[in-house]
């Protein structure tokens, strides 16, 4: 007998999936997303001048969590990526691939960290919750450790979302690293309390996704050609 | 052990040839899909994709649709119910065989 996982027609099971992060789109989408949150963010601070601009941070936030997550995959899947490698439609991205259980596995392990972090700090976060602005409480090392928690968090959702792509720039694993060190590094770095820790930290992730889905484009747009119109 | 060298015999001819079988092994993954995304994954160039598209249409395994998006034509494919099942048992036999 042979094991499923020698069949050959099964090792066809991810390619779907693969084609889908081939394009680095839904790691920009994911970066668009949390730049605005970032952004957004930095232009609700009271006190200076962009505060002036805070009914920009609404349209922001608009734009980073309703639109760039529904728009952006989808106009570069229509315009770059479709007219070059082909239309794929996905039957149903629950089927596509076993990795989306390893997914939901290591998101599930992840969160039950930042709960176990989360209970931990509890008090702390209490604290920060009934802080006045004139004088915020100083942030304890348990706030700080799940400021820094934040790109692991993250991590299985790049691994998701660049399974296809991993293998073929192996640079992706070194940003992943920094993805989960990065944060760590802001908040024990980055003077201030919670919200003040908190806006670099997405700044940072939003960058991270943002470049490695624009090295991702830029790498696949120099490597495939539109076809030459002919009989099909 | 006759039985299980003889279901070698029983495998589908059409999808055990190469070039097929990469064609209805990733139409079986996808919704569907156009040719130029076959040609790009299967590395076939186009007289030989299209052969093998004509022969698993002619089989019933496939369905081919001319449409356009925009107005570049584009050649829609998907698997049919009737494929499907031929995969399913191709694998069945397959793995029996070994």
């Amino acid at each position: 007998m042979v094991a499923a996982d020698n069949d050959p027609t099964q090792r066809y099971s991810l390619r779907p999936l693969q084609y889908e992060s081939i394009d680095g789109a839904n790691e920009i989408s994911q970066g668009t997303m949390f730049l605005c949150l970032a952004l957004a963010s930095y232009l609700a601070l009271p006190g200076t001048w962009l505060w002036q601009w805070r009914v920009g941070g609404y349209i922001l936030l608009v734009i980073g969590g309703v639109l760039a997550p529904r728009y952006i995959p989808k106009a570069i899947k229509k315009h770059v990526t479709w007219p070059r490698t082909g239309y794929v439609a996905y039957r149903n991205a629950m089927k596509t691939s076993r990795l989306v259980v390893l997914f939901i596995v290591a998101l599930i392990v992840s969160s039950i960290i930042s709960l176990a972090v989360v209970h931990q700090i509890m008090p702390d976060i209490r604290a920060v919750a009934s802080h006045s602005a004139i004088n915020p409480p100083a942030i304890s090392f348990n706030l700080k450790l799940l400021l820094g928690s934040f790109g692991l968090l993250s991590a299985p959702l790049y691994l998701m979302m660049t399974v296809g792509s991993i293998r073929k720039y192996p640079w992706k694993w070194f940003l992943l690293v920094l993805m989960v060190l990065g944060p760590i590094g802001i908040t024990f770095r980055v003077p201030g309390d919670f919200l003040e820790r908190i806006r670099p930290v997405i700044l940072y992730l939003g960058l991270a996704w943002f470049a490695s889905g624009a090295a991702t484009l830029h790498s696949y747009l120099r490597h495939t050609q539109p076809p030459t119109p002919s009989a099909e | 052990m006759n039985e299980q060298v003889r279901a070698i015999s029983a495998l589908d001819r059409l999808i055990h040839e190469p070039g097929r079988l990469m064609i209805v092994a990733l139409l079986a993954q996808v919704k569907e899909c156009d040719f130029l995304y076959l040609l790009h994954e299967t590395g076939m160039n186009k007289g030989n994709l299209s052969g093998h598209l004509t022969r698993l249409e002619q089989a019933g395994y496939i369905e081919i649709e001319k449409t356009y998006r925009g107005k570049v034509p584009m050649t829609v494919l998907r698997l049919t119910p009737a494929g499907s099942a031929a995969l399913e048992q191709y694998q069945k036999t397959l793995r029996a065989a070994f």
